[in-house]
């Protein structure tokens, strides 16, 4: 039994995106070591906190995407935990697929009665399990 | 889903014209309020960070539970404030 997860690990500023990698290489691993797939593995380069974390003002952030069995997100959780070098983490469990797809569908379906398309909101692109502005710093 | 007609109300007297509020994710027909999205999310955090009551945004119901969600999770991995001072 696999679930979807998404989880958002935060990073100390002082690090370099290269150190930053590393670890996210290795939260990878340990997700494919547990039977997991690693399905999307995404930085977002460093952004300023909204609050102070440890004293930092700024935090390399990234997303995991990932499909495993429930045990893999505490083994992860627990190496990021102890990892000094990363300070905040949120796991999620992505429940949410089948009700933007499903909405997607409805939208294209829409679409050729009201004439014309609306250029302005593409929502099926929008939310392919979470694109962000910002990107790498 | 939104409602055309103000509601009546003969005692008051109205003098001045309200825009309808309506919940801007049934209109805009959003799928998800994405967490992640602190763009979207910052519109609903006035100054002080406090999620804005539905009373004055006019989100529906379930669109404010989603978005208080959202919020939430946000702000543990500070996207967004908790509070400012």
């Amino acid at each position: 039994m696999t679930t979807r997860y998404e989880t958002i690990v935060v990073g100390v500023p002082t690090l370099t995106e290269e150190e930053f990698e590393e670890i996210l290489t290795s939260l990878q691993s340990t997700i494919r070591e547990g039977k997991g797939t690693v399905l999307k593995c995404e930085p977002w380069g460093k952004r300023k906190l909204a609050y102070r974390v440890q004293k930092f003002d700024e935090g390399y952030y990234a997303l995991l995407f990932y499909e495993s069995p429930p045990a893999v997100v505490h083994e992860v959780e627990r190496r990021i935990r102890m990892n000094e070098r990363l300070v905040k983490f949120l796991t999620v469990k992505v429940d949410w697929e089948e009700r933007v797809a499903r909405a997607a569908e409805l939208k294209a379906q829409r679409k050729p009665r009201s004439g014309p398309p609306r250029p302005v909101d593409d929502m099926a692109d929008a939310f392919d399990g979470g694109d962000m502005e910002g990107g790498r710093a | 889903m939104r409602g055309r007609e103000e509601p009546k109300r003969p005692g008051r007297k109205k003098f001045l014209f309200r825009r309808r509020k309506f919940c801007r994710f049934c209109d805009e027909k959003i799928a998800l309020i994405d967490y992640k999205d602190a763009k979207l999310l910052q519109g609903f955090v006035p100054e002080r960070g406090k999620i804005l009551p539905r009373r004055i945004s006019g989100t529906c119901a379930a669109h404010q539970r989603e978005l208080q969600q959202a919020i939430k999770r946000a702000r543990a991995i500070a996207l967004i404030p908790f509070t400012t001072d």
